[in-house]
């Protein structure tokens, strides 16, 4: 399997929004990081819709409509649609596959008409239980997500996406506790192990159709933590520790490009601007225009080396601009036009480095986000790059390092709780082992007794 | 040029991000960094590097300085009162901001003293303190935490603080007061079994002719109204108030009975026990 | 053919309670408990200290005095009775047996050598009603079990041996969560003891609407949607629901349909009060943050901010001590394979709450909430009299270690740790870094999922058919002070309404006196002439 160990991008300076070093082409005439910001939109199903396949049916259709019908009346020249599959569209392929083919039946009706660019992006929902036997692998829920993702592919998806959920029941224990080792287990080791089960089952589906592999996101972990951390004023867990987390997850969401996946990465992959330096992948990412789903401190900076800019997610309902998939289409919309003019005119790097400064300094997870930090820790995974273990380890130093660094210069100062988090987490990291094997062996012992639902026949360890 | 020195260097962040947390509760500076500590640490060394050393509570790091200004031939009294002791102030500094806690204190504290008997060796005798102080908990009981507060307290203010140790007989206590002849003497007891003893200590005391003002303190059951049921005694209400009673029978020459009194204004903040 | 009958009794600190048990068919007849000891004060060394200062002989015959009227209460035929087990900690069962208490009242070698004390053998014994005053038939048996060494005594030995953990192989940890805890940790069999002065607040005292576990009590409650529910005793000593209330304010939100009201709050309740305070953010150490700083329940029971600093040093004795005790023998907290909790406190309180504020390790995976073990084992011991020499070898055999915490450097710089959380605001993972700082083991992480085996319904699983008893008891002691102006101040001062005054006689109710520990009528004469001894030398009087 291919690993990277070296950076695609010589330097940060280059990183830009909008352009990729391996743009990506698909169907109805869309390239993505080819010199334009594409602008994403995804709409959940109404609640209700689940019970019956016409119902869902009927809603995905809707959505793909009215996000069309809005794209054409302000004059977007692209956009990608999104489905995020729930539990019931996963569980039942055929779901998956009528559901897709209705979408994708009308984004080809207004290219046909308007030549207007547009995606159609599947990602059907990672169904897998860790705590239920067999787990992981193998199980009913297990194949209903590659049935799914088959019938998305097959259907006429443009591309295919997954969250997947590997390493989240120790990471998770690790996030809630302030377990760092338990952390750097969770989405270094098993993220990575699991991350390689799914997308090379993934790349495999895609070669049989005209459908590309996209990217997955570390949201089941990194995010948890993200969230866990909240607002400046909440403390439930470090903002540094969850910086740290971040880091992390950027070595283990590489694993999605090793095997295969070519992007746009999943857009609430916040490490996302990481493994584009790393790899020179597009990607999707969101913020400002997300704020409909979740707040983040980072709004704007992440846009800065974005090449699809996405809402996240919104139930589909009325809002007083229209119906949510018109509203918030119209919302990333703007704000790709607003990038893709910085792009024409030749000041997109101005763009970019103004995008980042609002951010910085906001937060510690936004600063080691600013795509010249983004650089420095992908540098540091990339000097690992053959080993999970060790290069997420390496990207979690290099974040504390970033983070101190600021701190020191008087840019980022941090409250005793998150600067005795960080001292302790890295502290805990710099003491653990140098060799994957033994950090295995040792987490295997104390996190299958401390976390039920953890399973290593789950990563066939 | 990188966007870092272009823009960078021009943003007021205050007209872009506020990092509410850090100004609800204060940036996690390191505490030599504090503006009240650096004005109270020496500028130049080797003071400087014993006064960060009893700071961080690292007995080596202080150690280390002392004898490295006692082989250059600085005073031993200089090293105590431009390190050791300005180490200390830094420490109640940041302990009264509410930056440190006790642990804090003992762990400074000990670094200071192991630096003080450093450079009495040196001195060849005790080096000159405020004045003597003598501290004992009472027979038959074992609890000694609240003493050492008090030992080290007072140390750390610049007293010689005798530490009589626990299970102190009566005699004992009654001998140290002639020997050392003390501004006051402390007991401490948590058991009501063994607090009896206190005012048996008053009345030696008394006998001998020894007028020491006694502070009491305790754990649960002793209490205001049993310390002051005889003569001489103050009740001592937290372990950090005892130095600033010491300043005022040094200073000002305060009788029991002022110290009684005037308890809340002394130690300069609210007391409930004495309101 | 009459039957025969059997006394079980535990002296704790908080009360006496007692069971008659047929002897053939081992069934419990009917249970008495009091809701206060009869001497005065209000944890185990007040009395100790009682003792000393009147006398032992006074002493005891104050506590035989009590027993007598609890098994008076008892409703069997006291001339039928054959056996009698009495259990306690060894100052109890030391007033109880009218031997030496001096030595467990004084630390060190210098009092005892000025006193010239010699302690006493505290190994199992069998003596005589007659001996020890007690009204039953003189021909009965009592039995008293040994102590396993001079500082751990017969209750601990009961919490030890109904756990079952000394032959079992694995990491336990065994304690009597009452206002001296008695806490051990067995490993592998050996077992290593501590005992912790919480403090009375862990039994509801020395709380300003505390009391013990009584009816009417709120020992527990439970968050709602709409505010906290209270739970109470009823007059069997089961729970209850009560009304459920705006904490902030004391609003009642809904009414119970148990019409049952609270008349109190016992340590239990006071810990539920704060592990939800915690989790709700109405209590932010050392604050209560609501307009009148109070925590408000049903029928104007509240809790004040000083009671919460009260429950949080015993909380913290606790857990400073669990530490102490994991550092001294060499394991991690987190790897306690069970956690055993006897008493009434132990049983009463919610497991998960006393997980959540560090009454017992966070990481406790396996909790067993064990009622009076003390009780249970007197039980045990009149039923099966051939108990008492195997309890002896096992005292014996026992390979223990005690760890006396005032004397322990380690315990000594955690519960500074302690004093800096509760007293001054130390945010709980600076105290995590300090103990890495110090190089012991950090505070394990939660245990999400904890087990909890509660087996009974009540801390005394089985009452009898005849039920249960309340006693009061206590002696109403009378004094007449020469000078006395009757202006009353003493009567005002004591925080128990212990006192009252009739034709310038003062008259002294001994089980609502805090004793020598309290001294407030004493200290607030402002005629300098109420003597406590006086009411004592009355009571010589009557009783010659």
């Amino acid at each position: 399997m291919k690993r990277f160990t070296r950076m695609v991008y010589k330097n940060p300076e280059e990183i830009v929004f909008g352009r990729a070093k391996f743009p990506v082409s698909q169907r109805w005439n869309i390239q993505f990081g080819a010199g334009y910001v594409v602008p994403e939109v995804k709409v959940a199903p109404q609640e209700g819709s689940e019970a019956s396949k016409e119902k869902m049916t009927g809603e995905c259709r809707n959505i793909a409509q009215s996000a069309c019908e809005r794209a054409v009346s302000i004059g977007l020249p692209t956009f990608m649609l999104e489905q995020e599959h729930v539990f019931q569209q996963t569980n039942n392929p055929e779901w998956a596959a009528e559901c897709t083919q209705i979408q994708a039946e009308v984004l080809e009706s207004y290219h046909d008409e308007y030549d207007i660019k547009v995606s159609l992006r599947q990602t059907p929902a990672d169904i897998r239980l860790e705590e239920r036997s067999p787990g992981l692998r193998g199980s009913d829920y297990d194949n209903k997500v590659e049935e799914s993702l088959e019938a998305c592919a097959a259907n006429g998806a443009s591309d295919i996406c997954i969250e997947s959920m590997g390493g989240k029941s120790v990471s998770d224990y690790g996030i809630s506790r302030g377990d760092i080792k338990a952390t750097l287990f969770g989405i270094g080791v098993l993220g990575s192990i699991d991350m390689e089960y799914v997308w090379d089952r993934i790349v495999n589906i895609c070669k049989k159709y005209d459908c590309r592999p996209g990217g997955d996101t570390d949201c089941a972990q990194a995010n948890t933590a993200m969230f866990m951390a909240g607002g400046l004023l909440d403390k439930d867990i470090a903002h540094t520790t969850a910086a740290l987390a971040r880091a992390m997850g950027a070595a283990r969401s590489l694993v999605a490009v090793e095997c295969g996946a070519i992007g746009p990465l999943k857009d609430c992959g916040y490490e996302n601007p990481i493994v584009k330096a790393i790899s020179g992948v597009p990607i999707a990412t969101e913020g400002k225009n997300a704020v409909c789903a979740h707040s983040d401190l980072m709004g704007n900076l992440i846009a800065g080396v974005t090449d699809v800019w996405s809402n996240e997610s919104v139930y589909h309902r009325q809002e007083m601009g229209g119906t949510t998939p018109e509203v918030w289409l119209q919302a990333t919309g703007f704000e790709a036009a607003l990038m893709n003019t910085a792009l024409q005119t030749e000041t997109a790097e101005t763009l970019r480095d103004i995008y980042t400064l609002t951010d910085k300094y906001r937060d510690p997870q936004a600063l080691i986000l600013a795509y010249d930090n983004a650089y420095r820790i992908g540098e540091a995974i990339i000097n690992y790059g053959k080993d999970p273990y060790l290069r997420s380890r390496a990207a979690a130093l290099e974040a504390g390092k970033i983070i101190n660094e600021a701190s020191e210069a008087g840019k980022l100062y941090l409250t005793r709780f998150e600067r005795d988090s960080l001292d302790s987490a890295l502290k805990v990291l710099e003491e653990l082992p140098m060799d994957a094997d033994q950090f295995t062996d040792e987490c295997l012992r104390i996190y299958t007794r401390k976390v039920a639902e953890f399973d290593p026949k789950s990563y066939e360890l | 040029m990188s966007y870092v020195e272009e823009l960078e260097s021009q943003l007021d962040q205050n007209f872009i991000a506020i990092r509410y947390n850090v100004e609800m509760e204060g940036p996690a500076i390191k505490p030599e960094s504090d503006p009240d500590v650096q004005n109270i640490l020496p500028k130049e060394e080797p003071y400087k590097s014993i006064a960060t050393g009893v700071l961080y509570g690292d007995m080596e790091a202080t150690l280390n300085g002392v004898k490295e200004g006692l082989e250059e031939d600085l005073s031993p009294i200089d090293i105590i009162n431009n390190g050791l002791m300005k180490g200390m102030d830094a420490v109640s500094a940041l302990y009264t901001k509410g930056f440190y806690f006790l642990p804090d204190l003992m762990l400074s504290g000990d670094s200071m003293m192991e630096g003080v008997k450093e450079c009495e060796k040196v001195l060849g005798h005790k080096s000159e303190t405020k004045a003597t102080t003598v501290s004992f908990v009472a027979e038959g009981d074992p609890h000694d935490i609240g003493k050492n507060l008090v030992v080290m307290f007072l140390r750390a203010n610049g007293y010689d603080a005798i530490d009589l140790g626990r299970d102190v007989p009566t005699e004992e206590v009654i001998n140290a007061v002639e020997e050392y002849k003390p501004i006051f003497v402390t007991g401490t007891a948590l058991m009501t079994t063994t607090m009896t003893v206190f005012p048996k200590v008053v009345e030696e005391l008394e006998k001998k002719g020894l007028k020491v003002p006694a502070l009491g303190c305790g754990g649960g059951s002793v209490r205001k109204d049993f310390v002051e049921s005889f003569p001489m005694s103050v009740y001592g209400v937290e372990a950090y108030h005892t130095p600033k009673l010491a300043d005022s029978i040094l200073k000002d020459k305060k009788t029991w009975k002022e110290l009684r009194k005037e308890y809340s204004e002394i130690v300069g903040e609210f007391v409930p026990e004495y309101a | 053919m009459k039957n025969k009958f059997g006394i079980a009794i535990d002296i704790g600190t908080s009360g006496i309670r007692a069971q008659a048990l047929d002897l053939e068919s081992s069934q419990v007849i009917s249970t008495s408990i009091t809701l206060r000891h009869p001497l005065p004060g209000a944890n185990v060394v007040d009395h100790l200290h009682f003792a000393i200062e009147v006398g032992r002989d006074t002493a005891h015959d104050l506590l035989i005095e009590a027993i007598n009227k609890v098994i008076e209460s008892l409703n069997i035929d006291l001339g039928s009775v054959d056996r009698l087990a009495v259990c306690g900690n060894p100052i109890q069962l030391s007033l109880f047996h009218n031997i030496e208490i001096r030595d467990l009242a004084y630390w060190g070698e210098h009092a005892l050598e000025r006193l010239q004390v010699t302690p006493p053998s505290r190994d199992a014994t069998i003596t005589l009603p007659g001996e020890m005053g007690l009204k039953v038939n003189e021909k009965a048996e009592i039995f008293i079990p040994p102590a396993i060494k001079h500082e751990i005594g017969a209750d601990a030995l009961a919490m030890l041996v109904k756990s079952g953990v000394l032959e079992k192989q694995g990491i336990y940890l065994v304690s009597d969560f009452g206002t001296n805890a008695e806490i051990a940790l067995i490993i592998d069999g050996e077992v290593y003891t501590c005992s912790a002065a919480a403090g009375p607040a862990i039994e509801g005292q020395m709380i300003e609407k505390g009391r013990l576990a009584s009816p009417g009590a709120i020992c527990d409650l439970e968050l709602t949607d709409y505010g906290w529910k209270t739970l109470i005793l009823d007059d069997d000593l089961m729970v209850r629901d009560g009304d459920v209330v705006d904490a902030s304010n004391g609003k009642i939100i809904s009414t119970s349909t148990d019409k049952i009201i609270s008349t109190g709050i016992t340590g239990t309740g006071v810990i539920a009060a704060f592990s939800l305070g915690l989790n709700t953010g109405l209590i932010s150490i050392p604050k209560i943050k609501s307009d009148d700083h109070r925590i408000h329940l049903q029928d104007e029971i509240y809790l004040t901010e000083k009671d919460i600093f009260n429950i949080g040093k015993a909380l913290g004795a606790f857990r400073a001590a669990h530490l102490t005790l994991a550092e001294e023998a060499g394991v991690l907290l987190d790897d306690i394979d069970a956690v055993y909790m006897a008493g009434a406190s132990g049983f009463y309180v919610d497991a998960l709450k006393s997980l959540d504020i560090g009454q017992i390790p966070p990481s406790s995976r396996e909790i067993y909430q064990m009622g009076n073990t003390s009780l249970s084992l007197a039980r045990d011991l009149v039923l099966d009299p051939a108990l008492l020499d195997k309890l002896q070898t096992i005292a014996g055999q026992m390979r223990s270690k005690h760890i006396m915490l005032a004397t322990s450097q380690t315990f000594e710089k955690i519960y500074s740790l302690e004093l800096s959380l509760y007293d001054q605001g130390m945010p709980f993972w600076m105290y995590n870094e300090w103990l890495g700082r110090y190089g012991y083991q950090k505070i394990p992480p939660k245990e999400s999922h904890p087990k909890i085996h509660r087996i009974f319904e009540r801390d005394i699983p089985e009452l009898g058919e005849e039920g249960l008893h309340i006693v009061k008891v206590g002696s109403l002691l009378e004094a007449e002070f020469e000078g006395c102006t009757e202006c009353l101040t003493c009567i005002k001062n004591c925080p128990e309404n212990a006192i009252t005054m009739e034709d310038g006689v003062i008259m002294l109710r001994t089980d609502l006196c805090l004793g020598t520990a309290c001294q407030r009528c004493v200290l607030a004469c402002p005629e300098k002439v109420f003597k406590y001894g006086e009411f004592l030398k009355a009571e010589e009087n009557n009783n010659s």
